[in-house]
């Protein structure tokens, strides 16, 4: 799920535009009226996704007052955006010491420490996040997902499963969330449960390159070869960065090698072998 | 605490319930060894890989001896003080003595691994010591001393060396030698990888793969370089831990090499004195998605017997552990997730592994050690650390359990864990462990001989003489028939307790036993109303004694 792409809609969509309340600077002076506007600026161009000037707004924004929240939360937003997550958890964790009951902001927080792979660093920001919005669909999710990370498994599919309630019936949050489910339950093999959440998610978005291959590589399980060079073609033909070619060669050169389709499988071996590595660590 | 009799009785008397392994503290042990791990300001690679430990008998009395392996003199690493590797000889009463300099088994160069065995099969059992260097063949004179033999033998290649795997892979009834070899490397080639707080050991992507060896034993204590002929070293890995087994029941070992951040191999036995590398198709060279793991200790065992080998490897944290059960198509499944695995392995990074029958009721538990190699990972992500718990799982038809504390007091600890090995080292019929600690003193846990039941359940000893590794040992105890095949190698930079424990269960004798021989002989021994609780010696075609 770390994919740009994921992080980007999560730092552009989730709670991106702050309240009337939350915008409002320590102070009423002209200072405090000039960073609100350096703010503005460079919501505006964060929106745009043009970064460099967005950033340059928001600094100004904070020399002019260096406590404003929304600010702070809005320059970790493009350092997650540049790759600077050191940079991000120390707007962030500023920002949470101003504002503790921001559920905004405590999701965010743990929402970058997830992205760092720091797992029990992330879990009280995520669960306090939760705790003060219970209806916080992408707390909720990447709670889950944290649970996921650390091992705790129950916790992770109750996580899952409240996620999956909050969400409307064909957002991009949900397909995100029964893909990354399906995923969990296919790690401890109960393939049958994944592959519903599996199908679920090829009904919201047929197009999902994840929820194809996800399916395929069921499929492969399953011994149901064919059926896995199907889903994994499609999800070959369709765009996404989540799932990599490189993935997908992997599971079609297995099953046309299962299905003894040699020529086929040396071509997707080549092509997986040829791709640029991947390792999880 | 030493519960041998009821469960029941040991939670009336002791409070509390009993533990499977007691800690014997250096004290009591004698064992004074500790690992000086070469750290440094600027983290050389090797720094964080060793120590492995061999648990054998060196002397032939008849109870196992402890030899630990230690750094040493290297083109970076240039200690204060000596440096060396140690033997401890057992003093049958729970206690060891250093016998290192008496034996003449010190080491040189960067020492990291240990397989013992008897190669020139004259009785006694000799040492083969892997060094980021030049490894060390150590011959046994078989009067409590060694000799280096080891350009004599032809094993002296130079190279950042890992596991070795003593085997016979032509079936000429001589033990051949696999030497697993990690990255390219000198301290030229070293990288820096910098954090605010220092340097970091590098992750091992960013190094060369290199090729490992396969010596063949051609008599007269000499070897043949035949990698690549054999098609071992043809193939450039990052080899960590290797197990030599056999994967299709056609009676030729096979073999299969862990990695560390590049695909498994696993070499299938042409019996025609070549492998072919099959770890893609076999589905055990990626993970599910296609990545490569990071591969560090491996084992071989039937773990759900059904008559064939099943593979482990202990991955890195957040990629699992690997438990590939056996599709009996040359064709594995990774079961880590339904077996408990894949959880209980989630945060750890393992190393030292043992697939081995805990409780003796006759399948096979598993004890895996554990440790970050990055000595400063707390300082980067508080989610890890560097010194990890021990897992100690029971087999509960097909699942593992986690036992935890319930395992002992050591297994509430954390530790810098690397090399593992399972052994009886007081010939009580009950498997103990030692794990060597990479910059620390080793860890030795004494089975309290408790049976999950209850009453400790009964065993045999099988001490299979000459050349045996290979050999298929089946017995039935209580009307359930069991089968066991002698693997070789595995763990992580380790050897273990040559002997093969049988669990019976409640059963108090076995029914039957039959042992079959490797090639080239394929001997078949066969014996009746076998007594329990005690050890036995074997030859082939010989007498149970």
């Amino acid at each position: 799920m770390k994919n740009f792409l994921a992080i980007l809609m999560v730092l552009l969509f989730c709670g991106a535009g702050a309240t009337r309340a939350q915008i409002k600077p320590a102070s009423v002076d002209s200072r405090a009226q000039a960073a609100l506007s350096e703010y503005r600026k460079a919501s505006a161009l964060f929106q745009q996704q043009q970064y460099e000037p967005a950033l340059a707004a928001v600094e100004e924004a904070l020399r002019l007052d260096a406590k404003f929240v929304p600010a702070l939360v809005l320059k970790a937003r493009l350092a997650m955006v540049a790759n600077r997550f050191d940079v991000a958890r120390l707007c962030l964790r500023q920002a949470v010491e101003i504002a503790p009951d921001s559920a905004e902001y405590q999701f965010l927080l743990g929402f970058e420490l997830y992205l760092e792979n720091d797992f029990i660093a992330a879990l009280p920001s995520l669960e306090k996040a939760a705790r003060l919005k219970p209806d916080h669909a992408e707390a909720q999710f990447y709670l889950a997902l944290t649970f996921e990370g650390l091992g705790r498994t129950d916790d992770a599919i109750n996580g899952y499963e409240r996620g999956l309630k909050l969400q409307r019936e064909r957002s991009p949050q949900l397909t995100d969330m029964l893909v990354a489910y399906g995923r969990l339950l296919f790690t401890l093999g109960r393939y049958d449960d994944s592959e519903k959440l599996i199908d679920r998610a090829l009904i919201a978005e047929p197009g999902l390159r994840d929820a194809q291959y996800e399916k395929g590589r069921l499929r492969f399980e399953r011994r149901d070869y064919a059926a896995a060079i199907k889903y994994g073609k499609r999800a070959l033909e369709l765009p996404g960065v989540g799932t990599t070619e490189r993935q997908i060669h992997y599971l079609l050169a297995r099953a046309y090698g299962q299905t003894g389709q040699k020529e086929l499988a040396e071509v997707h071996l080549a092509k997986f072998r040829a791709a640029p590595l991947t390792l999880r660590r | 605490m030493v519960c041998t009799n009821l469960y029941a009785f040991c939670v009336l008397i002791h409070g509390s319930p009993p533990v499977w392994y007691e800690t014997i503290p250096p004290s009591k042990s004698g064992v004074t060894f500790i690992h000086d791990s070469a750290l440094s300001p600027r983290r050389y690679q090797p720094e964080s890989i060793g120590p492995g430990v061999a648990v054998f008998d060196y002397d032939n009395d008849g109870w196992m001896d402890l030899y630990f392996v230690n750094s040493g003199v290297c083109d970076f690493f240039e200690p204060k003080t000596p440096v060396r590797n140690a033997l401890y000889r057992n003093n049958r009463n729970g206690s060891f003595t250093d016998v290192t300099y008496k034996a003449g088994v010190a080491g040189r160069d960067f020492g990291l691994g240990v397989a013992a065995t008897d190669y020139n099969d004259d009785g006694w059992t000799d040492l083969f010591v892997t060094n980021y260097g030049e490894n060390i063949l150590y011959r046994n004179n078989g009067d409590g001393s060694f000799t280096d033999v080891t350009k004599q033998a032809g094993l002296d290649a130079r190279g950042l060396w890992t596991a070795a795997v003593w085997f016979d892979y032509d079936r000429d009834g001589m033990l051949d030698l696999f030497v697993g070899h990690f990255i390219r490397y000198d301290k030229t080639r070293e990288r820096k990888c910098e954090y605010p707080d220092g340097l970091h050991y590098c992750h091992p992507m960013g190094y060369e793969p290199w090729p490992s060896k396969l010596y063949r034993n051609i008599g007269n204590g000499r070897f043949a370089d035949v990698s690549e002929h054999s098609g071992i070293g043809v193939i450039k890995g990052k080899s960590f831990g290797a197990v030599a087994t056999d994967i299709n029941n056609d009676g030729w070992l096979d073999l299969f090499v862990a990695n560390d951040s590049e695909p498994n191999f696993l070499f299938l036995n042409r019996c025609d004195g070549t492998f072919k590398e099959i770890g893609f198709e076999a589905g055990v060279a990626y993970s599910s998605d296609g990545a490569a793991r990071s591969g560090m200790g491996v084992d071989a065992a039937d773990y759900d017997g059904d008559g064939w080998e099943d593979l482990f490897v202990a991955n890195f944290n957040r990629e699992h552990f690997s438990l590939y059960r056996n599709r009996r198509d040359n064709s594995f499944s990774d079961e880590a997730g339904q077996t408990g695995i894949a959880e209980a392995t989630q945060m750890y990074s393992g190393w030292g592994v043992k697939f081995f029958d805990l409780d003796a009721d006759g399948d096979q538990d598993l004890i895996v050690c554990n440790g970050h190699p990055d000595d400063l990972i707390e300082s980067i992500n508080s989610s890890l650390k560097h010194k990890e718990p021990i897992l100690l799982f029971e087999n509960r038809t097909g699942k593992f359990a986690n036992l935890g504390a319930r395992a002992g007091e050591a297994f509430t600890r954390d530790f810098p864990a690397r090399g593992l090995a399972v052994g009886d080292l007081n010939n009580d019929g009950f498997p103990d462990v030692v794990v060597a600690n990479n910059g620390a003193a080793p860890l030795l846990l004494k089975h309290t001989g408790v049976g999950r039941s209850g009453a400790a359940n009964h065993w045999v000893g099988l001490d299979l003489k000459g050349h045996s590794v290979g050999a298929r040992i089946t017995w039935s105890a209580g009307g359930i028939k069991r089968s066991r095949l002698k693997t070789a190698g595995g763990s992580y930079l380790s050897s273990h307790d040559p002997r093969e424990l049988l669990g019976l269960g409640a059963a108090t004798k076995l029914e039957w036993l039959e042992v079959r021989w490797p090639g080239p002989s394929k001997q078949v021994d066969r014996f009746e109303d076998v007594a329990a609780d005690r050890y036995y010696s074997l030859k082939q075609a010989g007498k149970l004694e």
